[in-house]
C-alpha cells in the first residue's frame, strides 16, 4: 500500500527548534561555570555566526536525503547519528533530573518523574512529528507567557547598576561560553532527518531560528544579570534562581509553575530526539528490520538513558562527564559539520 | 423520489442482482410458492400478516404487511378496494403493470424482484402486493407506525432558536433538514448498515461545499462496518475514527438539532442521519466545535465571544483544578496566597484524610450520585440531589470528615464540566487522571500528563482535518469562529470550509507514515 509522508510547516519547525533549544538555556550553569552570566550576551553573537555556518552542510545533505549517500556509508552515518541522539537524550534527561532535584522538594522516588517523562516522550515520538510540532507550538506559547509573567514580576527588581561594563567581561569566558552555546545547538543534526518532513522554506526557518535563539538568549542574559547582579555568580542555576525571585500580587513564588512549564518544553525536546533516534536507527539497521523492533530498540535505549541520567545526577564525576560542554560542542560540531561534509565529498566522488 | 426508490434503483442498476451472485432468491411467479417461502422465513411470526384477495378476473393476489407498521385505513381504501373492484381487460400487459399504472394511486410504489428486497420493504412498513402469475411484486409506501413527535431536544437546549429537534424516523429527520435548506445543492444519500438490523442511514451534505474525498472516505468506512445491528448512533462512531485510535477525544460530533446540522453542512461537513435515533453524527468534527452552540450565533458577537472564552476557561477549570489543588496543597503550598494557605492548612489539620484522598473520594461519590440521578425518575433524582447536597456534603464537612475547601473545589469543577456537556466523558476521566498524577508527582506530574494529552490531541485528525485546527496549526483566520465569534458581517464576507483548514491532508489512504519513500 502506498503511504504518505507526514509533513509539518516551516513555521512549526521553527517553533519546535526554538522550544527545544530554549529549554537548555534554563540549565545555564550545568554546562559552564562562568563567573558572569552577562558574558553570554556577547557570546551569543559569536555563537550565532558559527551556528549559521554549521547548518549549511546539513541543509545541503538534508535536501538530498541520507539514503542517497550510498548503502554502506549511509547506514554507518545513520549509526553515528543514532549514537549522537542517544547521547543528547541522556544529557537532556540528566539536566531534567538535576534541575528537578534542585528546584522541587518532591518526596518521591527520583526514578518516577524521569520514567514518566520518558514514557510520555516515547508516546510523543510514536504519534509522529506532526503531533510533536503542533503540541510544541502550543507549549512554546505557554513558555513565552510564563517568561513574560516572570519578567513582569521582576522588572521592578532590575537595576542598571547590576550590569558589568562590556569591557570588564573576560575574553576566556566569552569564548568558552560561545563554544558551549554552539554545542547546545544539538537540534541542528536533527535537520537531516526532519528535512523530508518539512514543507516550505526550511533554510529561512533555520536562519530565523538561530537569530531568535541568540537574540533572546542575549536579552535574557542581560535582564537576568540586571536582576541578580553578583548574586548570580554564587548560584548553580542562575536562571532558576532568577525565576524563584519572581512574585505577582498575592502569589509570592512562581518558580514551581515556571519549572513545570519548562518540563513541558523538555518533553517536546525529548520527543523530537526520540523521533530522530527512531529514524536514524531505521536507516542504520536497514529496511529488513521491522518498525516494531526498531521502536522497541528506541524504548530500550530510552530506559538505558534514564538509568544513566539518574545515576549521573547523584555522581558528581559522572555528571560532569555527561554535562561537559566541550564534549557536547565537539560532538555537535562533528555531527553538524564534519560528518555531513565527509558525506557530501563522498557523494561528489561517487 | 423516496429513499427506498434510491435503494431499489441502485440495486436494479447492478447487473449481479439478477445473476447468481445474488444471495437472496428471486420471487416465484406462483403466489403459493411465494407465500410459503415467506411464511417459512418468518416462522409464522405473530406480526406477519397476509390478506388473500381475489381480483375480478378470479386471479389470486395477496397483500402482505407487518402488523402495526402500516396504516390499515389507507390499505383498505387505496389498495384492497381498488384492486378488488378493477375490471382487468384481456391484454398482453402483465397484471402487476396494470395494477401499478392504472389501479393504485399511491405516491410511493416500488417494484420488487427478490425476497431480500421484499422483506426489507415489509419490515420498513411498506405493503407488498403479490399477484399470482407475476414474478415481480409491488411495495406500496403506506407506513403508519406511531412515533414520537417532533419535540425540543433535551440534550441540545438553546435559549433562542428553533424548538424542533430530531425525532426517530429517518424520513421525518430528512424533512426537518430539507425545510431549512431549500436548495437542490442539498443531497441525501442512503445506505443500509447492520447485517441483521438493516438500519437505514442517510448521508446529508451540500454538494458544492463538501469535499468529495472526505465523502468517499466516509462511505468506504460505513460500508466496512461489520455490525449485526445498529441501534444507536454510538454504534457507528468507533468505525468512523481511525483504527487503533485510543484518544479520549472524539472526531465525530453528535447533535439532535436540525439547525445545527444545517450550519455544519454549510461548512462542508457531512451529517449522518440514522433511522431510529434522534442523534445525528457530524464529520469531520474538531476540538473547537465542542465549545460552539447555536446560541452563539443568535447572540451579539461580543457576548458570544465572552461566552466562548468562558467555556474554554470552564474546560480548564473542570480538568485541572482538582489535580492542581492536590499538587499545590501537597507539594507547593507556597503558591497559595497567604490567606487561602491558612484556611487549607486548618482544613487539612482537622480532617483525617490527606487532600489527595479527600478529593478522590469526593469525586467518586459525586460521580456515583450523578450516575444515579441520571437513570432515576425525576422525583427520585431530586431526592438523590438532596441526599448528596445535605447529607453527604453538609454533614461530611460539619463532622470534620471532609474539608470545606475540598468540597468547594469539587463543586466548582462539577459545575464547570456541565458548561461543555459534549466533553463531559473526556473531562470526567481526565480529571481523575490529573488528580492521581497531581497526588503522586505534583505539578511536574500534571505537566507531563498534560503534554502527553496535548500530543494526543494534536496528532489526532478527523477525516484528514487536524483535530486542534485552527489553534494548531494556527490560523488567524480560523480564530474568527473558534475562541472568538466575530460579527455576522465579518463571517459572511468569506465562507470557511472544513477541508480548507490549515494542515488539512485528506488522503484516501488510511495508513499514515513518517518514513520517506516507503
Amino acid at each position: 500500500m502506498m503511504t504518505r509522508v507526514s509533513k509539518i510547516s516551516s513555521a512549526q519547525l521553527l517553533c519546535l527548534f526554538v522550544l527545544s533549544r530554549g529549554v537548555l538555556s534554563v540549565g545555564y550553569g550545568a554546562f559552564t561555570h562562568s563567573n558572569n552570566i552577562q558574558s553570554t550576551a556577547v557570546s551569543a553573537i559569536l555563537a550565532a555566526v558559527v551556528s549559521l555556518l554549521m547548518s549549511v552542510p546539513l541543509l545541503r545533505l538534508g535536501r538530498m536525503g541520507i539514503h542517497e549517500i550510498g548503502h554502506g556509508i549511509g547506514r554507518a552515518a545513520a549509526g553515528i547519528y543514532s549514537v549522537y541522539f542517544f547521547y543528547i537524550i541522556i544529557l537532556t534527561l540528566t539536566l531534567f533530573t538535576v534541575l528537578r532535584t534542585e528546584s522541587s522538594g518532591l518526596k518521591i522516588s527520583i526514578w518516577i518523574l524521569p520514567i514518566a517523562l520518558l514514557a510520555a516522550a516515547i508516546y510523543g515520538a510514536y504519534k509522529g512529528i506532526e503531533g510533536i510540532s503542533r503540541a510544541g507550538a502550543l507549549i512554546l506559547f505557554m513558555v513565552i507567557a510564563a517568561i513574560t509573567l516572570l519578567c513582569l514580576g521582576l522588572i521592578s527588581n532590575s537595576s542598571r547598576l547590576n550590569l558589568t561594563p562590556i569591557g570588564a567581561l573576560k575574553i576566556s569566558d566569552i569564548i568558552r561560553e560561545s563554544i558551549i552555546m554552539v554545542g547546545e545547538q544539538s537540534c541542528i543534526p536533527a535537520i537531516l532527518f526532519l528535512y523530508p518532513h518539512v514543507k516550505g522554506n526550511v533554510k529561512g526557518s533555520i536562519i530565523f531560528w538561530i537569530m531568535i535563539v541568540f537574540v533572546t538568549t542575549a536579552g535574557m542574559a542581560v535582564f537576568i544579570s540586571s536582576v541578580l547582579g553578583d548574586y548570580a555568580q554564587t548560584q548553580s542555576f542562575p536562571v532558576y534562581t532568577w525565576a524563584r525571585l519572581s512574585s505577582i500580587g498575592v502569589i509570592q513564588r512562581l518558580d514551581s509553575v515556571f519549572m513545570a512549564i519548562w518540563a513541558a518544553g523538555i518533553f517536546i525536546r525529548l520527543s523530537l530526539l526520540l523521533w530522530a533516534l527512531k529514524y536514524s536507527l531505521r536507516y542504520a539497521l536497514g529496511r529488513k528490520v521491522g518498525r516494531k523492533i526498531c521502536f522497541g530498540t528506541v524504548i530500550l535505549l530510552g530506559l538505558a538513558a534514564v538509568i544513566i541520567s539518574v545515576n549521573a545526577a547523584y555522581n558528581e564525576t559522572f555528571r560532569r562527564l555527561i554535562l561537559n560542554g566541550y564534549i557536547l560542542a565537539a560532538s555537535t560540531i562533528f555531527c553538524s559539520v564534519v560528518l555531513p561534509l565527509l558525506l557530501l565529498i563522498r557523494r561528489r566522488f561517487k | 423520489m423516496g429513499i427506498f426508490d434510491n435503494l431499489f434503483n441502485k440495486r436494479q442498476a447492478c447487473p449481479q442482482n439478477h445473476g447468481n451472485s445474488n444471495p437472496e432468491p428471486l420471487l416465484y411467479s406462483e403466489l403459493a410458492k411465494n407465500l410459503k417461502y415467506m411464511k417459512s422465513s418468518f416462522g409464522n411470526s405473530a406480526d406477519f400478516t397476509v390478506r388473500k384477495i381475489d381480483l375480478k378476473d378470479k386471479t389470486k393476489a395477496a397483500i402482505i404487511t407487518m402488523e402495526g407498521m402500516s396504516n390499515k385505513e389507507i390499505i383498505s381504501l387505496s389498495i384492497t378496494n381498488p384492486m378488488m373492484n378493477y375490471c382487468f381487460e384481456n391484454t398482453d400487459a402483465s397484471k402487476i403493470d396494470i395494477i401499478e399504472k392504472r389501479v393504485l394511486s399511491a405516491s410511493e410504489l416500488v417494484r420488487v424482484i427478490d425476497f431480500g428486497q421484499a422483506f426489507t420493504f415489509i419490515m420498513s412498513g411498506f405493503t407488498l402486493i403479490i399477484v399470482d402469475g407475476c414474478d415481480i411484486a409491488l411495495a406500496v409506501g403506506v407506513q403508519g407506525f406511531s412515533f414520537r413527535g417532533i419535540s425540543e431536544s433535551e440534550t441540545d437546549v438553546v435559549q433562542r432558536g428553533s424548538r424542533e429537534g430530531f425525532s426517530e424516523p429517518l424520513r421525518i429527520n430528512m424533512t426537518l433538514v430539507r425545510r431549512r435548506m431549500k436548495t437542490p445543492d442539498l443531497r441525501f444519500e442512503t445506505m443500509q448498515i447492520g447485517t441483521k438490523s438493516k438500519t437505514d442511514i442517510a448521508l446529508c451534505y451540500l454538494k458544492s461545499a463538501v469535499s468529495q474525498k472526505i465523502l468517499s472516505q466516509l462511505k468506504e468506512k460505513l460500508r466496512r462496518i461489520p455490525l449485526d445491528s445498529v441501534l444507536a448512533a454510538g454504534y457507528i462512531v468507533p468505525f468512523l475514527e481511525k483504527e487503533g485510535d485510543l484518544s479520549l477525544f472524539s472526531g465525530v460530533g453528535v447533535t439532535e438539532r436540525p439547525d445545527t446540522v444545517c450550519g455544519k453542512i454549510n461548512e462542508g461537513r457531512i451529517a449522518i442521519l440514522i433511522d431510529g435515533t434522534p442523534s445525528v453524527l457530524i464529520v469531520p468534527y474538531l476540538f473547537v466545535e465542542n465549545f460552539q452552540t447555536l446560541d452563539d450565533y443568535s447572540n451579539k458577537a461580543y457576548f458570544a465571544s465572552f461566552s466562548r472564552i468562558l467555556k474554554y476557561l470552564a474546560f480548564f477549570v473542570a480538568v485541572f483544578t482538582p489535580g492542581m489543588y492536590v499538587a499545590i496543597a501537597g507539594y507547593n503550598p507556597e503558591l497559595f496566597p497567604g490567606g487561602i494557605l491558612n484556611k487549607v492548612a486548618a482544613s487539612v489539620a482537622q480532617t483525617p484524610f490527606s487532600v489527595f484522598t479527600e478529593v478522590l473520594l469526593i469525586h467518586f461519590i459525586y460521580e456515583i450520585m450523578r450516575e444515579a440521578g441520571l437513570r432515576l425518575p425525576r422525583p427520585l433524582g431530586h431526592a438523590v440531589s438532596i441526599v448528596g447536597a445535605l447529607v453527604l456534603g453538609e454533614t461530611a464537612v460539619s463532622s470534620g470528615l471532609i474539608g470545606a475547601p475540598t468540597l468547594m473545589i469539587v463543586a466548582l469543577t462539577a459545575i464547570s464540566s456541565y458548561v461543555i456537556p459534549d466533553l463531559y466523558p473526556t473531562v470526567a476521566v481526565l480529571r481523575i487522571a490529573f488528580i492521581f498524577v497531581g497526588g503522586f508527582g505534583g505539578l511536574w506530574g500534571i505537566i507531563i500528563l498534560f503534554a502527553a494529552v496535548l500530543v494526543n490531541m494534536c496528532s489526532k485528525k478527523s477525516f484528514g482535518v487536524p483535530y486542534m485546527s485552527p489553534l494548531t496549526p494556527f490560523s488567524f483566520f480560523g480564530l474568527r469562529d473558534s475562541i472568538l465569534r466575530l460579527g455576522w458581517r465579518t463571517l459572511a464576507k468569506r465562507k470557511s470550509l472544513v477541508q480548507n483548514h490549515r494542515g488539512c491532508d485528506i488522503s484516501s489512504q488510511e495508513e499514515e507514515n513518517d518514513d520517506k519513500g516507503e
